[in-house]
């Protein structure tokens, strides 16, 4: 089984051009996904993590330009393929799956088309063939009577079968990675259980990585093998579950470990928000970016950016304090 | 808050060539119609032994079949017609206003039936509506401004409406309900004030609509009569002469494309006031 | 869904008799009498008078209204005053020949709008969109009236090339080619008519569509621009439009006044116009019902085509 890593992101900056000012979401992220692993993607909003996936994807917006860095998939560079090489990659090797399944679907296709457009355009097979491989994909993500559904238009759907549909969309042409942009966060928490043990149960079948971004630590915590914890466009700390969650080495994610509330545990003691509010993108700090936000924060860390350590093979962090 | 608005129109204009144009051009249509009486020439005077003449020195847009000089009689014209628009305008706009704010603020039963009386009347085709009135009024340049004021407002009352649906729950309007002013008072003195920019910006479209009603209403023989002139009626003129005289078709024409095109652009310029967060957007 | 059809042509019923009642007024309040379209000023009073008790003019006002409304509904519209011929019998033949040219200029300034909105609305600010936009800016500034008379000056009198009247030249009305020729130049001027307001109809429409999640999930399965454009967003823009189109009906009985009359064109229009400056009222009443119910049956039209199309109204289960 080839280890070298699926995807590898480096040094990737992307940043908002409007007419007087400019916007740097993502500031210089190095990141790797293996085959096989599901990565976590933890962050506030505005920390950057959406535009991560979506540089990595080639969906910006018109007025999004990805600054410099590379994307390597299966060690090409993809940011480097022309827009219709890079179709042939959207969709098929790489699929997204979006935050709020109530609007992702055009109201005015039944949902089988959605998936049999995809599947003719990725696999070339005619219309019926890709109809049955479409009713084959919607079982697997469990919608009840596929034959009929297939048939039927988003509105008849509710949000948690929308995002099941999508998924089935994403997975129709066997994707070798699946991005997850917070596809659970527009849904109710059981419904939410419910399509991360799907993921799950998917990803074991296919044998695909998933990155799932989320702000939600409870959902990486019990799906994800890896996490990268982001914040002001930058990686402050990535390790496995384990490491992130028991032995945390940022500042940051320590104060947002602490401010979930715990189930055991004294009720007395209060839960402990993060003060202040995320840095301005438009003006970036040159330091640390947690650093006015930090309990430990020193005058180094707003002068300078702090590099790397490693606490592992797996484990590093960006701080200077950190141990 | 106010020089940011107008920073913003500034800046508008600057990006917009053709903005620059129509304000340019207005102020230079509006200044030339004030001032016709400097002009020399009689746009009523006819010369029998000079018809139909082409572009020459002494009369630099030609004479028409009656030897009148064509220059004058269309800038004589054209004050007619922009009479015409801002007249009309004025009418329909302050029509729209009442229904609209009345509306809008009372809600209610109000509401329903002017609402549908807009509805109604707005059903009927313009051209249709406005020809069977003029029946009833004796062809002219009154007639034609009526008749245009009254059925045009409908627009401006719908918009009106909308805007004071939404200004009426804003909070210095709840204040002044509650500090018992009457409802004449706060039409006036706090609603009408928040509309303002709107009703700026639909007046401008207003009178473009006007211009072009009116032309096509004098054309048909409808609106203006001779020996007054409009940029229309002299074009039904051109009509009947088009074979011989093609080019007393093109001034007349050309200036009312000219200043319609004008007026909308400057009320789509104006909207950049109204919405500061949309400017450079859409047009 | 078949209940909502029914809901709403019930509700359009009691708006058709306000307007009948409204241009009754109009008929009443007119300085003319229907009597005086049968009449002849040498008719002796006691004949008129037969005429009046016939036609029950002497009857209250609300009889009458109902009288009137009667001959109405069964195509019985009076006759004209000035030539004393049926109205109903006129407006047979000429609603065809408006309808032969309307209802193609129509269509093709629709067909032509989808296209050129779509990709104005795609590439808003961008060069197409701002030939596009100000393609519409300036036309929709255009009298139509003006832009027929330079058209015929061009292809008319100056290089000759097509006729400048009438539907059909006399002795020719059977051919094809021939209305075909006629038939040019009032299309075009009646589609250029049409199409600035429709573009941006479509442009402010697609606009709003691109921003839309669904566009976006759209790119990320590989959809080419055109794919999502045609595909797609085409689907959500004609939506609306097909409402659009429903309101348009009255159009084909009123929508090409100035154009028809400029041409010559046996239509609805210059028998209107001519009907005006002859003060023919019953003419102008007779078609002031015909549009203002059209208008409402339009409406009724776009909102049946809407449910019918749009399959969240449609499958309401």
């Amino acid at each position: 089984m080839n280890n070298e890593a699926l995807l590898k992101v480096k040094d990737l900056k992307t940043t908002f051009y409007s007419k007087n000012n400019k916007i740097e979401a993502v500031r210089g992220v190095n990141i790797e996904i293996k085959s096989g692993e599901i990565l976590g993607i933890v962050g506030e909003s505005g920390s950057g993590k959406s535009v991560l996936m979506k540089s990595v994807i080639g969906i910006l917006p018109e007025n999004a330009k990805i600054d410099s860095g590379e994307v390597y998939f299966e060690e090409k560079n993809i940011l480097n393929l022309s827009s219709r090489e890079m179709r042939k990659i959207k969709g098929k090797e790489i699929a997204m799956i979006f935050q709020d399944p109530m609007t992702a679907l055009n109201p005015l296709m039944k949902i089988g088309d959605h998936i049999v457009e995809v599947l003719v355009r990725h696999k070339g097979v005619n219309k019926r063939i890709a109809r049955k491989m479409a009713i084959e994909v919607l079982n697997d993500v469990g919608i009840p009577m596929p034959e009929k559904r297939i048939d039927q238009y988003p509105h008849e759907f509710s949000g948690g079968m929308r995002q099941r549909v999508l998924i089935a969309m994403a997975l129709a042409c066997d994707p070798k990675l699946l991005i997850a942009d917070e596809p659970t966060t527009a849904l109710d928490v059981t419904i939410q259980a419910q399509i991360l043990e799907l993921l799950k149960s998917l990803k074991e079948k296919n044998n695909m990585s998933i990155i799932l971004i989320t702000h939600d630590l409870g959902v990486v915590a019990s799906l994800c093998n890896r996490i990268a914890v982001m914040y002001g466009g930058l990686i402050m700390e990535e390790g496995t579950t384990e490491e992130i969650f028991y032995s945390s080495k940022h500042p940051y994610t320590k104060a947002l470990l602490n401010s979930i509330p715990k189930v055991q545990g004294d009720e007395k003691i209060r839960l402990e928000p993060i003060k202040g509010s995320a840095p301005s993108l438009l003006n970036p700090p040159k330091g640390c970016p947690f650093a006015e936000r930090c309990a430990f924060a020193k005058q180094e860390c707003v002068d300078k950016m702090p590099e790397y350590k490693s606490f592992s093979e797996t484990h590093k962090s960006m701080c200077f304090f950190a141990q | 808050m106010e020089n940011r608005r107008i920073k913003n129109f500034k800046d508008e204009l600057k990006n917009s060539k053709s903005a620059i144009f129509s304000v340019f051009f207005l102020i230079f249509i509006i200044f030339i119609s004030v001032f016709a009486f400097l002009i020399p020439i009689n746009p009523d005077a006819t010369n029998t032994s000079n018809m139909l003449q082409t572009p020459s020195i002494g009369h630099l847009f030609g004479t028409d079949e009656l030897g009148r000089d064509y220059l004058t009689r269309t800038i004589y014209g054209g004050r007619v017609s922009l009479i015409v628009g801002v007249l009309a305008m004025i009418i329909s706009t302050s029509i729209g206003v009442l229904v609209g704010t009345v509306s809008g603020y009372f809600g209610g039963s109000i509401d329903n039936i002017l609402m549908r009386f807009v509805d109604i009347v707005s059903s009927i085709p313009w051209l249709i509506l406005v020809t069977v009135i003029s029946i009833f009024l004796k062809p002219g340049l009154q007639a034609i401004i009526i008749v245009i004021g009254l059925f045009t407002w409908m627009e401006i009352a719908r918009l009106v409406r909308a805007e004071t649906l939404s200004i009426k729950e804003r909070e210095y309007v709840l204040y002044a309900i509650s500090i018992g002013q009457s409802s004449k008072t706060i039409i006036v003195q706090h609603i009408i004030p928040s509309v303002f920019p709107t009703i700026i910006i639909a007046s401008t479209t207003s009178i473009a609509g006007a211009i072009m009603t009116e032309s096509s209403l004098s054309f048909l023989g409808l609106g203006i009569q001779q020996p007054m002139s409009s940029w229309g009626n002299l074009l039904q003129n051109a009509q009947a002469n088009l074979q011989s005289a093609p080019y007393m078709a093109i001034l007349p024409g050309v200036l009312i494309i000219l200043t319609i095109y004008s007026f909308n652009k400057l009320g789509n310029t104006l909207r950049v006031i109204v919405e500061p967060k949309t400017a450079g957007g859409e047009r | 869904m078949a209940k909502y059809i029914l809901k709403r042509i019930l509700q359009a019923i009691p708006l058709l008799f306000i307007i009948s009642i409204i241009c009754f007024t109009f008929i009443k309040l007119a300085p003319y009498n229907a009597i005086d379209a049968m009449a002849t000023p040498n008719m002796p009073e006691e004949t008129v008078n037969l005429i009046k008790a016939k036609y029950g003019f002497d009857k209250p006002a609300y009889v009458q209204y109902f009288l009137w409304l009667k001959g109405v509904l069964s195509g019985q519209f009076g006759y004209s005053i000035v030539t004393h011929e049926s109205i109903a019998n006129d407006l047979v033949a000429r609603i065809p020949a408006t309808i032969k040219l309307v209802l193609p200029s129509y269509l093709l300034a629709v067909v032509i709008s989808i296209i050129l909105g779509l990709l104005a609305g795609a590439n808003k600010n961008k060069f197409i969109d701002k030939i596009i936009d100000g393609f519409c800016s300036i036309s929709i500034a255009i009298p139509t009236f003006w832009f027929a008379m330079i058209i015929i000056f061009i292809f008319g009198y100056k290089l000759g090339i097509l006729p400048i009247l009438g539907m059909n030249t006399i002795g020719k009305e059977k051919s094809f080619s021939d209305f075909l020729l006629h038939f040019i130049m009032p299309c075009f001027v009646l589609t250029f008519a049409f199409l600035p307001e429709l573009i941006r109809y479509v442009r402010s429409s697609t606009i709003g569509q691109i921003s839309q999640n669904y566009v976006i999930v759209q790119d990320a399965f590989g959809g080419s621009k055109g794919e999502i454009l045609f595909k797609h967003i085409c689907k959500n823009v004609l939506l609306p439009i097909v409402t659009k189109v429903g309101m348009a009906l009255p159009m084909l009985v009123t929508g090409g006044m100035i154009t028809e009359t400029i041409f010559g064109w046996p239509g609805v229009g210059p028998y209107f116009i001519t009907a005006i400056k002859g003060m023919d009222y019953p003419v102008i009443m007779a078609i002031l019902v015909l549009s203002s119910s059209l208008v409402i049956l339009g409406n009724l039209l776009s909102d049946i085509l809407y449910s019918l199309i749009d399959p969240r109204i449609r499958g309401v289960r």
